[in-house]
């Protein structure tokens, strides 16, 4: 019995920290571009690629910093979409997005087909290993669960500290102005245009590394119509119920893991529910989040809005 | 990076045909960034887009589907065209699709021997009260707790999706049938054929109908009015007493319904069982699609008609490109394509770019 608990505790609090990654690194990125004023609701469909070149580029070379490389290059390319039409030629986030996000099914998909035909069995990698941090994860119970992880992970958690230093710093306050108020930014002599180009491009790589964290650490196998199935927009959820806060949106990001790892445990002890009912349920989840979070959310004053000197 | 060796002027006095004629170019040069692609891919370019006119309009069958697949699409569009002027941007209309067929097909699995004088209109009635509803739900709470709709819709298509799955795979699922699907809907509950040897149905009059209806309700009725300054101008609407609250509810109550329909149309009229991916594929769902063919409309109910038609032949063609070994994907990449230079073209009637 007391056995049966330690495997629980050990198996939750390690999944709910892998299920966290690759929400934490799209809606980090998201924090930035909608502090700057630019809703990426691309975020889907840069996924669906930054997975798709992550594994075909493992696939193929089986090495690992490759992979991550080319994601990190088709997420800047992305970037570099969204941002020209979004900024300087002051188009409507919301089609861009959708655009993006058509984009990734299609080409994906286009893609799957010609590089792996209709092969029945699905291709696989081998994909990234567990780093152990010497003696951390030494501590008993929970050391395991804690400091195994694959590097996109440590990542991660790196990247929320990151990001809520970021918003201190020079740099983290013109992000802010650009969103708040672009045209006082402007005034005081801060290049709107370039740092909502960054934030939008440093948003696409990290979406990009979270769909390739999917690919070659999660599943190791990709699958052309079920890769990501709504985690970009979750992300793009969780930001809104983080009040476009580094802290707050992690703390949903891990909230939101914990749902999908009691999911996948009760799934794995046969609780006697249709797996529907456990696939739909983080969604409906969120919803409700959602609708709790959002009453008094004050959205940077621009977002959504471009910059017309 | 420097960005300020070029200023980026308004143009005044554009002319509305300029305006008029965006969307048609940009659909016009994304199929010839789509063509350099083929043709980059040593795919025969002739071949293919023989094999897409005859999917398209090749002949009676074709065409019928072809008609078949614009009623979907323009029900889906016409809804939407209402909700985007009103800024309720419904991305989950593929979801209200998927539940309008689950409430048509629920009726029809209750009473498959009522006369279809009352069955079908029941179906029709279930249909959109099920797509509407479940619209309502982003609705109400975009226009109560301050939640952003267009996350909300996205994630019901996923709810949707599964819902469905669940139904064919537990409550509803065919003894006999090979793949999850439900049983053949009676006679009683199928939509009248028009035309002997295709599957045209009665179904499609009312999308083109609806769509005549919808101009009118935009732009002749109070709500149309309210609901097309409330996407113009939040602030004077709400100056001028409009409820905003309101407003939204009854946008997501008709593009919900109109998604609905469009389902209970498929399910009653097209295939007769409900079965996965009955919202055309989780990949080229109509309720995506539909998208495309309201903003290339610029949300007009009425240019809706023509869009929907040109979409419904890309889509049919491209199925049967599909069996000359051209990928479905690359109708998504179109769709992509064709937005994102919408865009672009809309920039440039919109400014122009002087270079110092």
């Amino acid at each position: 019995m007391i056995y049966l608990a330690y495997e629980a505790v050990t198996y939750l609090v390690s999944a709910t920290i892998v299920f966290a990654t690759p929400l934490l690194l799209s809606a980090m990125g998201e924090v930035i571009s909608e502090r700057a004023g630019i809703i990426n609701l691309g975020l889907e469909g840069i996924m669906l690629l930054g997975s798709f070149v992550s594994f075909t580029v493992v696939y193929f070379t089986g090495n690992l910093i490759l992979g991550l490389v080319g994601g990190i290059i088709i997420g800047a390319l992305l970037g570099m979409i969204v941002a020209p039409l979004t900024i300087t030629m002051m188009q409507d986030q919301i089609l861009a997005g959708l655009g993006i996000f058509f984009a990734g099914i299609g080409i994906t998909f286009f893609l799957y087909r010609a590089i792996f035909g209709f092969a029945s069995v699905q291709p696989q990698v081998t994909g990234m290993t567990e780093i152990r941090i010497p003696v951390l994860a030494d501590i008993p119970v929970i050391g395991d669960s804690l400091f195994s992880h694959t590097a996109l992970t440590y990542l991660a958690i790196i990247l929320i500290a990151g990001v809520f230093y970021l918003f201190k710093t020079p740099l983290g306050l013109r992000i802010i102005a650009a969103g708040e108020n672009p045209y006082a930014a402007y005034v005081m002599g801060s290049n709107v245009n370039l740092v909502r180009y960054l934030s939008v491009i440093t948003g696409s790589i990290l979406a990009s590394l979270s769909g390739g964290f999917i690919a070659i650490a999660l599943v190791k196998i990709y699958s052309p119509t079920r890769m990501i199935s709504g985690i970009g927009f979750i992300a793009i959820g969780l930001v809104y119920f983080g009040k476009w806060r580094p802290l707050r949106t992690a703390l949903g990001c891990f909230f939101f893991g914990a749902m999908q790892a009691v999911d996948y445990y009760l799934q794995a002890i046969k609780v006697p529910l249709p797996p529907q009912f456990f696939n739909m349920l983080p969604y409906i989840f969120i919803i409700v989040v959602l609708a709790v979070a959002s009453r008094h959310a004050e959205a940077p004053e621009f977002l959504g809005k471009p910059f017309k000197k | 990076m420097q960005l300020n060796r070029f200023e980026i002027q308004a143009r005044v006095g554009v002319s509305p045909f300029v305006r008029g004629i965006t969307p048609i170019l940009a659909l016009a040069s994304s199929l010839a960034i789509t063509t350099l692609i083929m043709v980059y891919l040593n795919v025969d370019v002739r071949a293919a887009y023989g094999l897409l006119i005859y999917g398209a309009v090749g002949n009676m069958t074709s065409f019928s589907e072809t008609m078949l697949k614009a009623s979907t699409l323009l029900a889906i569009a016409v809804g939407l065209s209402v909700a985007f002027r009103a800024n309720f941007y419904n991305i989950g209309a593929d979801g209200q699709f998927i539940m309008g067929g689950i409430g048509a097909t629920w009726m029809a699995l209750t009473f498959p021997y009522v006369s279809p004088v009352l069955l079908i209109p029941s179906m029709v009635v279930v249909g959109v009260a099920f797509g509407g509803l479940y619209a309502l739900v982003p609705g109400i709470l975009k226009a109560y707790f301050n939640v952003n709709e267009i996350i909300v819709t996205i994630l019901t298509n996923y709810v949707a999706t599964y819902f469905l799955e669940y139904l064919l795979y537990y409550s509803w699922r065919s003894p006999g049938a090979q793949f999850p699907q439900t049983d053949i809907i009676s006679k009683n509950a199928q939509l009248p054929n028009l035309l002997l040897g295709t599957r045209l149905h009665a179904g499609v009059i009312l999308s083109f109908l609806l769509a005549l209806v919808f101009y009118f309700l935009l732009w002749r009725t109070r709500s149309g009015y309210n609901i097309r300054v409330v996407g113009y101008n939040v602030r004077a609407a709400r100056y001028s007493g409009i409820s905003i609250a309101k407003t939204v509810i009854l946008t997501s109550l008709l593009t919900g319904g109109m998604s609905g329909l469009a389902g209970m149309m498929e399910v009653s009229g097209i295939q007769h069982f409900l079965l996965i991916g009955f919202s055309g594929s989780s990949l080229a769902g109509y309720g995506y699609l539909a998208i495309v063919v309201a903003l290339l409309a610029k949300m007009n109910p009425l240019y809706c008609i023509p869009a929907a038609l040109g979409f419904a032949g890309l889509l049919n063609g491209a199925q049967f490109m599909e069996q000359g070994g051209i990928s479905i994907g690359i109708i998504n990449f179109l769709e992509a394509l064709t937005i994102l230079t919408l865009l672009v073209f809309q920039f440039l009637v919109d400014y122009r770019v002087v270079v110092r």
